[in-house]
């Protein structure tokens, strides 16, 4: 797989501001890649440099195997911008047709793509009023329109559902999955760690401009030997059994929860309720919240730094 | 077809402020009020009363575009003698009576101050007809009329002493329209202005006409056109705008160009509409068709051209609509200061060196605030030079006919390679820098 964005030892100073103190990361064809980190930790700034909007960087910082800010692949590129500012003066429609030609989008491929990702957005029934007098919502559905507009390789969304419903947000992260299942690679910023968790592949952490965690979903959220049991309607679990053979355990709510010690194994205590004829009906291997690993990452990350 | 999309959004965008509109309909205004503008032509007699007493020839004169020509080798008033000659008949030779294209044979009377002249000058026309030839001369020259012949007349006026009467036989030409006296009205001859009799020719008229509307219309087509045009671009480098667009596959300095022909070309087209309508519209009323005042278009439009140069680079510079039309109206004051007093300068300069004053009693040569005046006037866009250039123009078309004949009578020494190269590098360089500091600005 061939790598989309690469960046190696990323640096971007804003006069005094460092907002990027030498970040690499690398996203794979077809992944969705989501950057998470606290305010001003330097997310937009990143996607800025990758987009060529930020200028004066040093290190490596590659798009589409190009240098960033190559005139040339922006072709293939959609960009939803965080605080977005519409020229109010144009409708939904006009303004994709404007940004279609500044796309060179033919004049039929316009005609046919507009409606179609204002579909996609639900704005067809407003796309010939003026964007002036839209919600919050709407001109956030909007942008994400004109991200797709040109069926870009890759998209970058800077807090794609910023300010949506809901609906609406389901609505987009289905949106997201579909693009995802027709080979485009995507990179989000969001604060809205619940939805990173459903969407993406993998995730970095960046705090003061450096990347202090990256990997993919499943293995940061994941906690070391921790199950949870569930057994069918009305059965006991054998406690005092399972404590004498060095297991703890304890219930939750319903179901119980044990915790493995380093040498042990899952498999004995499923071999024992079955010995005993029980049913399990539940299962798993028991999961940090995304939002709980990120506040414990960021936490430790500033305990290291002062 | 980048151009064009940009050009649109531009335009788009004006036309989302009422103010465009406010502009055309002022401009569409004024045109229907020029259509209503007529001339009644006088009797022939009117015209050549006129042309007899010099008032004509004065009043061309002080009308041409450099009125400060103390120094030029030739003035029209110069050739002009006042109450000279008085007219006494006028005949059609041949085509419509009283109709500025038909012939005539016009009977001037001369004075005398003694019966021994009026003999020497019947006896010997040949001074006495130079000196007429000379009065037309003006006029001759300007291609206003032509001359066949000058001659005593057969019949002379016995019953008073001392006056001898010319024949002067006159030929059309297109432009003798021009000349003709005609009596103004406006709303469709509703209004007349002047008493029943006053008239002038239409030429000075409508000169005086249209460069009264273009040195206002101008000033105003031009300040509308900076303050609207002033917020394309900072509107466009709005945070969070500016972002949707420098993703686009476009180079910044093309984005910024564009945008700039944007705002030029709005302008553009508005003047045009306005200039075009009065063009047309005097054309169809009075059938003089001012060919050369359609050059203002491009010559406003250049000079909005500098002006939109300046309030680009403010606006990549500040991202302030309001700072670049202060920055912008300064400068345009700035150029109009340095423009006049260097005018003013080399005008005197020229009168201390045609009077041969000496150098140590010379006020104005070598002055401090002259050479100033003179330094920024080499470097600084010209715009009194186009200003200029369009009275030179209007004078052109509608008292001369054509702009090779003003160059007889408008000395000023303009460069006009100089003047205009000197401007369009200053467009040049401005742009220049507002790309590059818009290619390096981080957003
Ligand atoms: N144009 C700019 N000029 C000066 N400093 C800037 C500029 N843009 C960003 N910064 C600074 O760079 C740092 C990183 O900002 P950035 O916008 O990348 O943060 P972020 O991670 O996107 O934050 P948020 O979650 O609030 O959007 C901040 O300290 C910010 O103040
Ligand atoms: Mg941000």
């Amino acid at each position: 797989m061939a790598a989309v964005i690469a960046t190696h030892d990323l640096k971007k100073n804003y006069r005094r501001i460092e907002a990027l103190r030498g970040v690499s990361l690398v996203v794979e064809t077809g992944e969705i890649y989501g950057l998470l980190g606290q305010n001003g930790a330097g997310k937009t700034t990143l996607i800025k440099i990758l987009l060529g909007i930020t200028r004066g960087w040093r290190g490596q910082a590659e798009l589409l195997g190009h240098t960033a800010g190559t005139v040339a692949m922006r072709r293939r590129v959609g960009y939803l911008p965080e605080d977005h500012h519409f020229p109010d003066y144009h409708t939904a429609f006009s303004l994709l047709d404007f940004y279609g030609q500044l796309l060179d989008l033919s004049r039929a491929q316009r005609r046919q793509r507009i409606p179609l990702e204002l579909e996609r957005v639900g704005l067809v029934p407003r796309m010939h009023t003026k964007i002036r007098g839209y919600s919050k919502g709407m001109k956030q559905r909007l942008g994400i329109a004109q991200a797709l507009l040109h069926d870009p390789d890759v998209i970058f969304l800077d807090e794609p559902t910023d300010g949506v419903d809901p609906v609406g947000r389901r609505e987009i992260r289905n949106i997201l999955l579909d693009l995802k299942g027709q080979g485009c690679t995507l990179f989000l910023n969001s604060h809205l760690l619940s939805e990173v968790e459903l969407i993406c592949d993998r995730v970095g952490i960046l705090q003061k401009g450096r990347m202090i965690r990256e990997g993919d979903i499943k293995s940061l959220t994941q906690q070391k030997g921790r199950f949870l049991i569930g057994l069918a309607q009305g059965q006991q679990m054998p406690l005092a059994d399972l404590q004498s053979r060095g297991y703890q355990i304890a219930p939750l709510g319903e179901r119980w929860e044990v915790q493995l010690e380093e040498q042990q194994n899952i498999d004995p205590v499923v071999d024992l309720l079955r010995a005993q004829g029980l049913s399990i009906r539940h299962l798993v291997e028991k999961r940090q919240s995304l939002e709980d690993m990120f506040v414990e990452t960021v936490q430790e990350g500033n305990k290291g730094r002062t | 077809m980048r151009y064009l999309a940009i050009l649109k959004d531009s335009l788009r965008e004006a036309l989302d402020s009422t103010v465009l509109y406010i502009m055309l309909g002022l401009s569409a205004l004024v045109v229907l009020l020029v259509a209503t503008v007529s001339f009644e032509n006088l009797p022939a007699a009117r015209t050549f009363e006129k042309v007899a007493d010099g008032s004509i020839q004065l009043a061309f004169d002080l009308l041409k575009p450099d009125k400060a020509e103390e120094h030029s080798k030739r003035q029209l008033s110069g050739n002009v003698q006042v109450n000279l000659l008085e007219l006494a008949k006028v005949r059609v030779v041949s085509g419509a009576p009283d109709s500025p294209d038909s012939e005539y044979t016009v009977t001037f009377r001369m004075r005398f101050s003694s019966k021994e002249e009026v003999a020497e000058a019947s006896n010997n026309p040949a001074a006495a007809v130079a000196l007429i030839e000379k009065h037309f001369k003006d006029i001759v020259d300007l291609g206003l009329l032509k001359i066949a012949s000058i001659q005593l007349a057969t019949q002379q006026p016995t019953a008073v002493a001392r006056q001898l009467d010319f024949e002067v036989h006159t030929l059309p030409t297109p432009g003798t329209r021009r000349l003709w006296c005609a009596r103004p009205s406006v709303f469709f001859g509703w209004l007349p202005i002047g008493e029943e009799n006053w008239g002038f020719p239409v030429g000075a008229q409508l000169y005086v006409l249209t460069s009264t509307l273009v040195s206002i219309g101008s000033w105003v087509a031009i300040l509308a056109g900076v303050i609207i045009t002033s917020f394309f671009i900072p509107n466009m480098l709005r945070k969070g705008t500016v972002d949707l667009l420098l993703v686009k596959p476009i180079h910044r300095w093309a984005l910024l160009l564009y945008k700039f022909v944007g705002g030029l070309t709005f302008v553009f087209l508005n003047i045009a509409f306005a200039i075009l309508g009065i063009w047309l519209v005097l054309g169809l009323r009075t059938g003089v068709w001012a060919h050369t005042c359609l050059l203002l278009i491009p010559v406003l439009t250049f000079f909005f051209g500098i002006m939109y140069s300046i309030s680009t680079l403010v606006s990549v510079l500040t991202r302030s609509a309001v700072a670049s039309i202060l920055i912008t109206c300064g400068a345009w004051f700035g150029f109009f200061l340095v423009g006049t007093v260097h005018e003013l300068f080399r005008n005197q300069i020229r009168i201390e060196e045609t009077r041969k004053i000496p150098m140590e009693k010379r006020k104005w040569t070598d002055n401090p605030i002259g050479n100033v005046a003179a330094a920024l006037h080499t470097v600084l866009p010209r715009t009194s030079d186009l200003n200029h250039l369009s009275s030179r123009m209007l004078y052109s078309d509608f008292l001369t006919g054509s702009l090779s004949e003003v160059n007889k009578i408008d000395l000023r020494p303009i460069e006009w390679n100089e003047s205009m190269g000197v401007s369009a590098l200053f467009v040049a360089l401005l742009l220049g820098l507002a790309c590059w500091r818009f290619q390096a600005k981080d957003f």
